[in-house]
């Protein structure tokens, strides 16, 4: 291949790999909306959190905690999860039998739903949750 | 260039290649004593060190550029470089990116210089395989001193298996399988008495440790391996084909003994139980979130580990292909799987989706795996090995397909932290070299 060949096929590279950023940025943006609404649409279905149907719990989920409501039989129908900040990260409808997830736990910036974060450490205590847990840095693994 | 002058470059782009095999490894030992003292040290300390060692002895050798190769890889670096703009943790991406960046510059530095010497080929090569050996070595200290580090318990679904020094079975494994094949080429291609014992005791122990991983994706790229390898032998074929069939026998064999062999546990390893009355609303304890899905109904057996059982992976798989198709041109960005794919998959026990394919689809969307595709083939199609005793270039295009096999089955073609990916790029670059040429 001559030097002018390479140097315009390493060109033509060039703008694609440029065309790609606004690609990539698009998706990361209709990916988070179409999460977002997913999440909202089962934080509906739960209603207020203090719900008498809140059921269950998990902690110790780093970096986030979940809040479980039951629906029926299932005691786990609905769950909310929620990282340090009070952003919904994740949010799992299992009232069909199959969960469906709606989750941006691995991008929670883009989370715009905010849920008071002091009132789910007190739904999570009134849970039985002992008072230390969760205290400390999170999304980091404890030293062993 | 006189071979008296190039020899210390080649020979310390050689021991480099070891150097960094080993310290990849040691980044992510089993042993946590060796993890603290050189994760960021001895792991990105040598593979820089190789670096700048492969790009001295390149410029001392002033070879011809072969630009479509080197615009290819170029290319796939620049995609993992682009994808900080939307990646879901830039400076992660940014990072994965340089090491990969330092480990395609090192590969194709030293594949231009070997040029089509195929002496300075297989000296490259048995870098690789000194490192597999250095490494295994590694792993039966560990067995003999810290047994536990050196075996990964059994569970109820699976049996104990070897890991020596490594992070786990599959990391040993991915390593050892091309250093398998590379050790049976200079087994079979080497004259001297001396170096024909010293590549025995190699292939014993590499192939050794292979089969006790019992890591089944390494076996399979280890055989196909062995198998390129025979076809490109110029011994008559009816002896290629007893020799194929002979491999098949031992690999096959080898992993259906070590399957059998390693029984799972028959009670599970104790796990802390809460006071009465106290976190009884946990649902971690009753469902944990990490194997929800095709976990079995209350009652049912625990599956066990087979020859062909998947370990979970087909559910994982399924999963993360359902999570790339929601970036699916782009992807979340290059070095991000670990954060990405999220393991709700019982019977799977990884943050990676292990399949590099699928990982790559994860990652960098379509037009990752394109770009990886492209520089692939533009590396081993452009392999031509010639049949001839002692050409290098066969084992290296042997060890890179086994490889692109085990790729299937563990997440590290592009994760240089892994210890296959030096091998496996290494390997590639130089199956491209062009013809062979004496020294």
């Amino acid at each position: 291949m001559s030097l002018r060949s390479a140097g315009a096929l390493a060109a033509a590279v060039l703008v694609v790999l440029l065309a790609l950023i606004p690609v990539g940025r698009w998706e990361r943006g209709r990916h988070a909306h179409i999460e977002v609404r997913g999440m909202r649409r089962v934080l509906m279905e739960v209603g207020p959190l203090g719900s008498p149907t809140l059921d269950a719990y998990r902690v110790g989920l780093v970096p986030f905690d979940c809040l479980l409501y039951k629906r029926g039989a299932n005691p786990f129908a609905l769950e909310l999860c929620i990282d340090p900040q009070g952003r919904l990260v994740e949010a799992i409808d299992r009232v069909s039998g199959t969960p469906e997830i709606w989750s941006l736990r691995e991008d929670p910036s883009r989370s715009t739903i905010r849920i008071d974060r002091g009132e789910v450490d007190r739904l999570l205590r009134s849970l039985g949750v002992p008072a230390h847990v969760n205290q400390g840095p999170r999304g980091q693994t404890p030293a062993s | 260039m006189s071979t008296l002058r190039r020899l210390p470059w080649e020979r310390a782009t050689q021991l480099m290649i070891a150097v960094a095999i080993f310290g990849i490894a040691s980044g992510s030992s089993s042993i946590r004593y060796v993890i603290e003292h050189t994760r960021g040290g001895l792991r990105w300390g040598a593979l820089f060190a190789l670096c700048a060692v492969a790009v001295a002895w390149a410029v001392a050798e002033r070879p011809r550029l072969r630009f479509v190769p080197l615009l290819a890889a170029a290319a796939f670096a620049g995609l993992c470089l682009d994808s900080t703009a939307w990646s879901v943790e830039p400076r992660l991406t940014f990072e994965r990116t340089v090491t990969l960046g330092v480990l395609l510059v090192a590969a194709a530095a030293v594949a231009h210089a070997a040029g089509g010497r195929s002496a300075a080929v297989g000296s490259a090569l048995l870098g690789v395989l000194f490192g597999g050996v250095a490494v295994g070595a590694a792993g039966l200290a560990t067995l003999a001193l810290t047994h536990s580090n050196a075996i990964q318990p059994a569970t109820l679904a699976y049996g104990a298996r070897f890991q020596g020094y490594s992070q786990n079975p599959n990391t040993l494994g991915m390593l050892l399988a091309p250093a398998t094949a590379i050790g049976a080429w200079w087994l079979v291609s080497t004259r001297s008495r001396g170096a024909r014992i010293a590549a025995a005791v190699c292939l014993l122990l590499v192939f050794g440790e292979l089969v006790a991983t019992g890591s089944r994706g390494s076996l399979a790229g280890a055989l196909v391996a062995l198998l390129v390898l025979i076809a490109f032998d110029r011994r008559p074929l009816r002896t290629r084909a007893l020799a194929a069939a002979a491999c098949v026998i031992v690999v096959a064999a080898c992993a259906v003994v070590t399957t059998h062999a390693a029984t799972p546990a028959t009670t599970a390893a104790p796990t802390p139980r809460p006071p009465p009355g106290r976190l009884a609303r946990d649902a971690e304890l009753k469902s944990p979130l990490g194997s929800e899905l095709g976990a079995p109904a209350p009652g049912q057996p625990v599956q066990k580990r087979g020859l062909f059982s998947s370990s979970g992976r087909f559910r994982a798989w399924g999963g993360a292909i359902r999570q790339a198709d929601r970036r699916p041109v782009a992807g979340y960005g290059f070095g991000t799987e670990g954060d990405v794919f999220a393991d709700r998959y019982y019977g799977f026990d990884s943050n990676l989706a292990e399949n590099s394919y699928i990982g790559l689809y994860l990652q960098l969307g379509l037009a990752g795996l394109l770009l990886f595709a492209t520089v692939v083939a533009v590396l081993l199609l452009s392999a031509r090995p010639i049949r001839a005793a002692g050409d290098a270039r066969v084992a290296a295009l042997a060890a890179a397909l086994g490889c692109l096999v085990i790729g299937v089955g563990q997440s590290f073609l592009y994760s240089v932290g892994a210890t296959g990916a030096l091998p496996f790029w290494v390997c590639a670059f130089l199956a491209s070299v062009s013809a062979p040429r004496t020294a």
